[in-house]
Order: C-alpha cells, then sequence, then structure tokens
C-alpha cells in the first residue's frame, strides 16, 4: 500500500516538474511542431528573466560634457571621474545595476559612453541622466531655500488620486531649512525647480515642520522615476548632453545566451548520469531533485525583480548547481558510511541527513555571508553576481534538506528499503577487519 | 580497527611534496608577469584601448546574411596591419554598425598608453595622418577594403576613438575591497564555529586557490576583462565551501572519543581520507558543467565566455587540490605552531 502510494506521489511530482520545465524552457529549444503551435501566445517563465547588456544588449549613449567657462581650467580627471560615480548611482537608483560606463577620447575631448540595458525608455534615460540634477527650493524672487544636498533620501511614488510624485525626506539641515522658508512663504508659491526649470509650484498653507515633502504635478510615473533618481545620484558638477544613441547587439554575441543554456542541460545529464552510476537509486533521487532544483531557480529568477542575467550571474548559477550537487553528494556519503558502520539502511538515511546538515549548513552559510557582502559593496555586474548567488544557495540548500530527502523516502518506499537499491554496501568493512 | 585503511593515506607527512607544486606554479606565473612584453593578457576592459566603428549602413540592413565574411573582411585588415583585436559587436538601431575594440599593441608588441601624448600617436596610427591624407590610417584601409569587398558599400563610413580603462579598474578596486571585507568575516564565522587556527587555513587555502588561478591565466595568456572578477569571486566562493569540509569533518573527528588518542596529522589525513570521495565527485560534477560551458561556447565560437570559463577551471583544479592536499596540513602546521607559541610563552612565565 505504501509502495503504490509512494509511486504515486513521485509521479506526480516528476509531472509537475516536468510541466514547470516546459514552462520554464519551451521556447528556448527547438520544439515539434504540433507544440509549438499549441503554445504560439505563450512566454516561456526563462524568457521573462531579466538580461544583462552582455546577453541580450541594449542601448549606448554618447554623453558630451557641457564645459561652463569657469570649468575649462578645472582638472578635467577629477571632474569626470566624479561625474561617472554619479551617472552609476543614478542608473543604479533606476535599477540599471547592469549598467556600464565607460570613458572615451584623450584630454579635453572626452566623453562618457553608457550602456544600458533593452528596457521599454532606455532612449529616454539616456536624454536625462546627464543632466545636472541641481534641485532647488525657491520663491518667486530666485532666493533658493533648500538644495539637493539637504535631501537624505528620496523615491518615486503615487499619491492618494494615484497621481505620480516624488517622495523626499529632508537631512536634518534640511527639515530646519524646509521649516523656515515654509515659514516664510506661508499663502505664498514655493517653487521647486531641477535644472532652473520649475516641476512644481505648490502654494504653501501654512509653516510644514515635518522632515518629508512631495514634489507633485509629474506627467508621468516614468518621469517621477528618472528625477528620483538623478536627485538621489547627487548633482553633477559637469553637465551632459546626449550626443547620439544607438541600439547595441549583446556583448557576447547573439549566441551566448541559447550556447549557456543548452550547455546547461548537458551539464546537468551528465551530472545526473555520474550521480546515477555511483548512487543508484540515491542518484535518481538527487536527479529528480535537481530537476527540481532547476526549474524552481529559473522561476525564482524571472520573479525577483532586481535580477538581471549576466555573464557573471551565469557563473553564480553555475556556481550553486555545483553546490547544490556537493550538497547531495556529501549527504549520500554520509549515508553510505554510516550503513558501512552497521546501521540500518533507514537509519543510515536519517543519520545521514541530520549529520549532513551540519556539513551543508556551515559550507554554505560562509557563501551566503559572502553573496551578502558583496550584494551590498559591490557596484555594477558583481551586484548581480551576488543576487544570482544567493538565490541560488539558499535555494539549493532548502533542495538538498527538504527536497532530496522526501523524495529518497519516497524511492525507499517503493524498494522496500533494498540496500543494494541505493548502492549501499558493507563488504568494505568487512574487507578491512579480515 | 576499522581505521586502519584511512590511516594509510599520509597526506600530511607529504606535505613538502605538494606544496612545492603550487610554489611552482606560483613562481612561474610570476616571472612571467614580471618579463616586459609578458605579463597578465590584460583587455581593452581594464588597459584601455582603441574602439573603431564601421557604419555599413542601408545596404546591410537589406542583406544580414553579409554580417559574418563583413567581419572576416575587416578583420583580417586589421590584423594584417599588425593591430590586435579584443572584441567585435554590431550596434546600430539595425545592427549595421560594427565596432570593433583594438588592444594598445602594434605588430604583436603592446605599446604603452600612459601619457595622452602616446594614446594620441596610437590614434594617429589607426587614423592617419593628415600630411598624408590619411592613407596610411588603419581607418583609410578599412574604408578601402570594404569599398572594394562589395561596391554597395561607397562611401562606409569608419571612425576610431580611445577608450579608456579607468572605469573597470575601478569596478576592479571595488571587487577587491568587498571581497577583502567578505573574506574577513568569513574567518569570524569559521573562527566562531570552527576554531581561529581552520579560519587561518581556510583564508590560506583560499589565497592559493585565487593566486594559482591567476597565475595559470597568465601562463597560458587568457585574456583578463571585467568577467575575470566574476569569475574569481566564483572559486572564493568554491574555494571556502571545499575546506569547510574537511575541516567540518575534523571538527567532528576531534569529538570522538576513540579518536581522543590521535594526533592532529592522524585527524587531518583521517578526514582528508573521509571526505575523499566528496571531493573527487564535487569536483567531477562540477568541472563537467563548466567544462560542457566551455566546449560549447568554444564550437560556437563565443571567445568570451572561454575567457571566463577556463580561469573558473583552473580555479577549480587549483581549490581542489588545496582542499585535499594543503588545507589541512596547513591547519596541522598552523596548530604545531600555536602550541610552540604557547609553550614558549609558558616557559618565559616560568622563567620569570
Amino acid at each position: 500500500m505504501k509502495k503504490v502510494k509512494s509511486a504515486i506521489i513521485l509521479a506526480v511530482i516528476v509531472l509537475f516538474t516536468a510541466i514547470l520545465g516546459v514552462a520554464d524552457f519551451c521556447n528556448t529549444f527547438p520544439l515539434p511542431k504540433f507544440i509549438e503551435n499549441g503554445i504560439k501566445d505563450f512566454n516561456s517563465i526563462g524568457s521573462t528573466i531579466g538580461l544583462g547588456i552582455d546577453l541580450k544588449g541594449g542601448y549606448v549613449g554618447v554623453l558630451t560634457p557641457k564645459l561652463d567657462e569657469g570649468q575649462e581650467n578645472a582638472d578635467i580627471d577629477e571632474l569626470f571621474e566624479s561625474a561617472v560615480d554619479i551617472l552609476q548611482a543614478r542608473l543604479e537608483n533606476k535599477g540599471y545595476t547592469e549598467a556600464t560606463i565607460t570613458i572615451q577620447g584623450i584630454g579635453a575631448s572626452r566623453e562618457i559612453r553608457v550602456e544600458i540595458p533593452e528596457v521599454d525608455n532606455a532612449e529616454e534615460v539616456l536624454e536625462v541622466i546627464g543632466s545636472a540634477g541641481k534641485l532647488t527650493f525657491e520663491d518667486s524672487s530666485g532666493t533658493v531655500y533648500l538644495e539637493g544636498a539637504d535631501i537624505a533620501d528620496c523615491q518615486a511614488g503615487y499619491d492618494q488620486d494615484g497621481e505620480p510624485i516624488v517622495q523626499l525626506k529632508f537631512t536634518q539641515q534640511g527639515t530646519k531649512k524646509f521649516s523656515e522658508a515654509t515659514a516664510a512663504l506661508t499663502s505664498k508659491q514655493l517653487y521647486i525647480k531641477l535644472d532652473g526649470e520649475v516641476v512644481s509650484a505648490p502654494t504653501v498653507n501654512e509653516q510644514i515642520t515635518s522632515e518629508s515633502a512631495q514634489i507633485t504635478g509629474i506627467a508621468t510615473p516614468e518621469e517621477a522615476s528618472n528625477i528620483a533618481a538623478i536627485i538621489k545620484g547627487g548633482r553633477l558638477e559637469l553637465e551632459f548632453e546626449l550626443a547620439s544613441s544607438n541600439k547595441i547587439s549583446a556583448t557576447l554575441g547573439e549566441n551566448a545566451l541559447p550556447a549557456s543554456v543548452i550547455a546547461g542541460a548537458i551539464g546537468l545529464v551528465i551530472v545526473f548520469i555520474i550521480m546515477i552510476l555511483n548512487y543508484r537509486g540515491l542518484g535518481v533521487a538527487s536527479s529528480i531533485a535537481l530537476s527540481i532544483y532547476t526549474v524552481l531557480l529559473v522561476v525564482l529568477l524571472a520573479l525577483i525583480p532586481w535580477v538581471q542575467l549576466t555573464l557573471p550571474g551565469i557563473a553564480g548559477v553555475i556556481l550553486s548547481i555545483g553546490m547544490a550537487v556537493d550538497a547531495n553528494v556529501i549527504i549520500f556519503e554520509r549515508i553510505k558510511e554510516e550503513y558501512a558502520n552497521g546501521k540500518t539502511v533507514t537509519s543510515a538515511i536519517n543519520v545521514g541527513f541530520k549529520r549532513a546538515f551540519i556539513t551543508i549548513f556551515d559550507s554554505n552559510i560562509t557563501t551566503v555571508l559572502a553573496a551578502i557582502v558583496l550584494w551590498i559593496l559591490c557596484p555594477g555586474s558583481i551586484k548581480g553576481f551576488a543576487i544570482t548567488l544567493l538565490v541560488g544557495i539558499l535555494l539549493s540548500m532548502f533542495t538538498a534538506i527538504v527536497i532530496t530527502r522526501f523524495i529518497v523516502k519516497l524511492l525507499f518506499n517503493i524498494s522496500e528499503g533494498k540496500p543494494s537499491f541505493f548502492a549501499l554496501k558493507r563488504e568494505v568493512l568487512e574487507d578491512e577487519e579480515a | 580497527m576499522k581505521k586502519l585503511k584511512d590511516l594509510k593515506l599520509k597526506i600530511v607527512e607529504k606535505f613538502k611534496y605538494f606544496a612545492p607544486i603550487s610554489l611552482a606554479i606560483l613562481l612561474v606565473g610570476l616571472i612571467l608577469m614580471l618579463i616586459p612584453g609578458v605579463g597578465m593578457n590584460v583587455g581593452i576592459d581594464f588597459a584601455g584601448g582603441a574602439k573603431v566603428n564601421v557604419d555599413f549602413g542601408e545596404y546591410l540592413s537589406n542583406n544580414p546574411n553579409l554580417k559574418t565574411e563583413l567581419i572576416d573582411e575587416v578583420s583580417s585588415v586589421i590584423t594584417g596591419e599588425g593591430f590586435s583585436i579584443g572584441s567585435t559587436r554590431w550596434s546600430g538601431d539595425s545592427n549595421t554598425i560594427l565596432e570593433v575594440g583594438l588592444e594598445y599593441e602594434v605588430g604583436g608588441k603592446k605599446v604603452s598608453s600612459k601619457s595622452e601624448d602616446e594614446q594620441r600617436a596610437f590614434l594617429e596610427k589607426i587614423e592617419g595622418t593628415e600630411e598624408n591624407s590619411y592613407e596610411d590610417g588603419l581607418v583609410y584601409k578599412i574604408r578601402q577594403a570594404v569599398e572594394t569587398y562589395n561596391a554597395e558599400f561607397e562611401g562606409v563610413e569608419v571612425s576610431a576613438n580611445i577608450v579608456n580603462g579607468s572605469t573597470s579598474k575601478k569596478l576592479l578596486s571595488n571587487a577587491i575591497w568587498a571581497t577583502a571585507v567578505a573574506v574577513v568575516i568569513m574567518l569570524i564565522y569559521i573562527g566562531f564555529r570552527f576554531t581561529l587556527t581552520s579560519g587561518i587555513a581556510a583564508v590560506i587555502a583560499l589565497l592559493h586557490d585565487v593566486l594559482v588561478m591567476i597565475a595559470l591565466t597568465t601562463i597560458f595568456q587568457i585574456q583578463v576583462n571585467t568577467t575575470f572578477i566574476a569569475a574569481v569571486i566564483t572559486i572564493v566562493g568554491y574555494s571556502i565551501n571545499a575546506t569547510i569540509v574537511i575541516f567540518d569533518r575534523i571538527r567532528e573527528v576531534s569529538k570522538l572519543d576513540s579518536m581522543k588518542d590521535l594526533s592532529d596529522s592522524d585527524i587531518a589525513n583521517k578526514s582528508i581520507a573521509d571526505t575523499l570521495g566528496r571531493s573527487i565527485l564535487t569536483t567531477l560534477t562540477t568541472l563537467a558543467v563548466i567544462v560542457v560551458l566551455a566546449v560549447v561556447c568554444a564550437v560556437m565560437g563565443i571567445t568570451t565566455m572561454e575567457e571566463f570559463a577556463l580561469p573558473i577551471i583552473f580555479g577549480l583544479l587549483a581549490g581542489t587540490y588545496s582542499s585535499v592536499f594543503l588545507s589541512a596540513s596547513i591547519w596541522v602546521y598552523l596548530r604545531k605552531l600555536a602550541s610552540k607559541i604557547k609553550e614558549s610563552a609558558k616557559k618565559a612565565k616560568s622563567a620569570n
């Protein structure tokens, strides 16, 4: 009875994994015509994962500096360097952690080249990204009360009517200045300007002592998000204008992504073969668990909004697959050892999982810690690596500890606990004693 | 009794044979790095270089099948003139602009690009000089070759510019800094969960793996670009994982009552033997995945991916080597060192 029940559960799990696998990858692999026709309007889950410029291409913009008269003699190296930092920060605020910035040209004829991933409004972003970002709160006569430096944090959002706004949070100094400004301007208009242009001009009703304020009167949510990204990134000493913008194809070539997917599939099959040859029933369990791991990883990468898969990200995936296999190997070696030491199959499995858990926990937590540090401290493409690695390792721990264990239990019931099915032997021990 | 077989594996005692292998690789790598004109094969990402843009215009957008031939045509002119190609890619709204990255190299020799004058001189080689109506430059020769290849490309636009590696260098220094912080945090964690000696030994093993990886990358002259950073960090993760598995075993074996009489070396040897199956199998499977990636990319001609996969393969091998042959031995020697220091401190105390 137990045997039949377990077999049915296992079949259902395999079926669900297969269905999810199809949903993940179906338009990556060449499919037979009859399936292809059936899923014409369907986008696979895998295809919704955000891809970086190296795998999918994007847009490139060349920004040329607008040199003011006073700046001609300034240290141009320094100006460019700080500009690159601020542009990077602005792009990261927009969620383009994978954006790359390079300086090209020699001497004073230098330009900044910005590459951003392919997104709906890429050209619009390139258009505004190089603006000075000089935020001022002024009265009608042009007296400045607050500046960008008084803003501690800012975010795009919506007000209660669903209109796009930018939420500002002042620094301590800024709160004081804002309170003074609103006291001075009660029942007058306050002009919030970005680069000299009025974004919104609310009438002040009373003195406001709160540490936050909103910029309203913004046309689109997209514009709000751009304004927020620019203000938060800081003010540019050197202003830029977009000299040209263009589409670019995938840096690694158009084949890079299909190549990695195909390589991943072949790699997994090889891993399955190695595991099954070595561990038989346990290998089957880990092959099923690893398949579940893979299809779930794709779903997670598609669901987590700040994932932008790039070549380093693929490295993160490979490393986490390696660690998922490793976790299984550690468990199985332990089970083999416990059985060889004289335990029954059931208790060898139980003790094996329990003991191996400590090993897996310690070895994976160190990597998790490293991934978190990299995620917090690193700019650009390394962030993408860190997030895929983090997601991958946490999922691999879960798969090894929960899913592999459950499937081993099912297979144990199905095989009625035969040691040979799990490639468990005691001869090693007896030989030694002889 | 049953531990007899395990004890036959005397890896700690053979440390003096294993360590020199790593040292030799490191030494060769270091020497190559210091030889002028060899060094690490640093790509445009870090070293900077030039970018040549060839805009083929509308005719190509109507005949996209010509792309492969055009890349070959342009590439052969560039290499024929003694320049080295770092990367090629298509851009433009209808993908008709070929972007070729050139390294600071002329006739197979690296040229210095430290000063602006040197950069200008390099750009002049590409753009040509005014007194020769630019006919001595690469740009002119590419234009000519493309126009000869197909008259439809008459008036093809070719331009060049210098690209600067400074932003990638910044990424690198940020990454090194962040990795250092990560290593310190790992050291604290290991010190907390295991012992400080284990933590230090693990970090030494990690440094070994990364340095051997860098040395091998230099020895095989694989080009280093920003993706190398991710490759190195991947190995940091892998290496620490592999080492911890052994130290976890050492921790467990040390606690067993039946192992009370064993020396540190015996505990280490036993732990290596106990985890040997795991070490081999995990290396084999991870290697399989990455080797397949390298092979598939080589077959499909994606060189950047190869440049990424090969250093990882070096790092995996170094990581396995160190976790089996070195890390536990380092742990033993560190323990010896620690007890010696303690003893001499005690002696100093009793002498007082």
